[in-house]
């Protein structure tokens, strides 16, 4: 090992300061001295220079492709479970109600925390009958921007349910059309009170929270329709 | 932390937000369009730790459906992709430690604060010209999963220690000791 004769910053105080050097996380101090130590020891620098590349060129290694499409071998192991075929008739009555009892929770939750939240905001407002009943178009805010792609996958499912053979028994368009209305009256509580607090993350989750519950109870129908 | 897109774009992190938020209620559109953008990091991550193109594959498989299942325990707080590169940072570890087990080949099991150059030395030869990528798999096992996870992936040392339960000073030893290596495989 060569020593750097008439300093006291050798050969080994460099090679300890090495992992710290390559990465960049030493202080100035002792930067400046591993340097100077350096400029005259072409072993330090050279391992200095060498190991500084071997870590860009590791950074710079390129995003490698598997050699096949590996998505169909995901998507089939993450598919709906099968629904027993016998169970039908009864799994579906249970289903309906569990959609029945979903919808009424979800809008007593989110009535009481949208309350909450209104109340403390500076303004109080009144819920306009026309945006209790209306499944409108998400207004074009920031906590909105989801609502895009949720109302993209709700219509989605529900051209698919309505573009199948027979379509939807009407017990059960009855019940989703009553639900949607349960979820629709949430959701645009929950817009109003976000104009007041758009930024509020419980409003924001309830949103969320809303639009889950409509596109869960599609799920549920699509799932039992391919029984 | 790895790099990831969506850390400094913050259109396309409430974009891809939005579409956990699709996939953790149950819709696989919204987990495809998630896979087709993560597919070739997460398998780049898997082929290199494991070098077998065949078996990497598997293990991509095998991340995204750990992932579908574990969607609602995404919280946001970070990137989709910083949370799902160390999904699968754990899970191939995890895989490892289960074949060696299967295997029962312990005594190939190193001590991550071991820097003895022993064993990887004699699989060092300075008239085999290999490059970067090749190199990494000759490293012995320890010091090439610090090396990838720290160098390649860009995991830090204190992630690293918590992913590989070490400490970040074992992880550090073992990352010099790795670059050492390649010099010598690279004869820089």
């Amino acid at each position: 090992m060569t020593s750097n004769s008439g300093s006291s910053f050798n050969c080994d105080a460099f090679d300890a300061l090495l992992p710290d050097l390559v990465e960049d996380n030493v202080v100035e101090g002792a930067r400046r001295a591993a340097e100077a130590h350096a400029a005259g020891c072409a072993r330090c620098r050279s391992l200095l220079a060498d190991l500084t590349e071997i870590r860009a060129d590791a950074a710079r290694l390129p995003v490698l492709k598997p050699s096949r499409d590996l998505w169909d071998g995901i998507s089939a192991r993450i598919e709906t479970p099968a629904i027993d075929f016998q169970q039908h008739g009864a799994r579906q009555q249970r289903v309906r109600w569990q959609m029945a009892a979903a919808a009424v929770a979800l809008v007593t939750v989110t009535a009481s925390a949208t309350w909450m939240i209104a109340r403390q905001a500076s303004e109080s407002r009144t819920v306009p009958e026309t945006a209790l009943a209306s499944n409108s178009a998400p207004a074009d805010t920031s906590p909105f921007r989801l609502v895009a792609a949720y109302d993209d996958e709700i219509s989605a499912l529900r051209k698919r349910l309505a573009d199948r053979p027979g379509g939807i028994d009407s017990a059960t368009n009855a019940l989703i059309t009553q639900n949607f209305r349960v979820i629709d009256e949430a959701i645009a509580r929950v817009r109003i009170a976000l104009d007041s607090a758009p930024s509020n993350a419980l409003l924001e989750h309830q949103l969320r929270r809303a639009y889950d519950a409509k596109l869960n109870t599609l799920r549920q129908i699509a799932a039992l329709q391919t029984d | 932390m790895p790099v990831d897109r969506s850390d400094t774009d913050p259109g396309l992190l409430d974009r891809e937000h939005a579409e956990v938020a699709l996939a953790a209620a149950g819709d696989r559109r919204a987990f495809e369009r998630l896979y087709r953008t993560h597919v070739d990091r997460v398998y780049s991550i898997c082929v290199r730790m494991v070098n077998d193109r065949g078996r990497a594959e598997e293990l991509t498989q095998d991340v995204f459906v750990r992932a579908w299942e574990k969607l609602s325990q995404f919280r946001g707080e970070s990137a989709f992709g910083t949370w799902l590169h160390r999904l699968a940072v754990n899970f191939v570890l995890n895989e490892r430690k289960a074949e060696r087990r299967r295997q029962d080949r312990l005594t190939d099991v190193e001590d991550l604060d071991d820097v003895s150059e022993g064993k990887a030395q004699r699989d060092w030869s300075p008239a085999i010209a290999v490059d970067l990528e090749a190199a990494i798999q000759l490293l012995p096992p320890g010091a090439k999963q610090v090396f990838i996870l720290h160098d390649v992936e860009g995991f830090t040392h204190e992630e690293i220690g918590q992913m590989l339960g070490v400490t970040s000073g074992g992880t550090k030893a073992q990352l010099h000791r790795a670059r050492l290596l390649l010099r010598k495989a690279l004869q820089r």
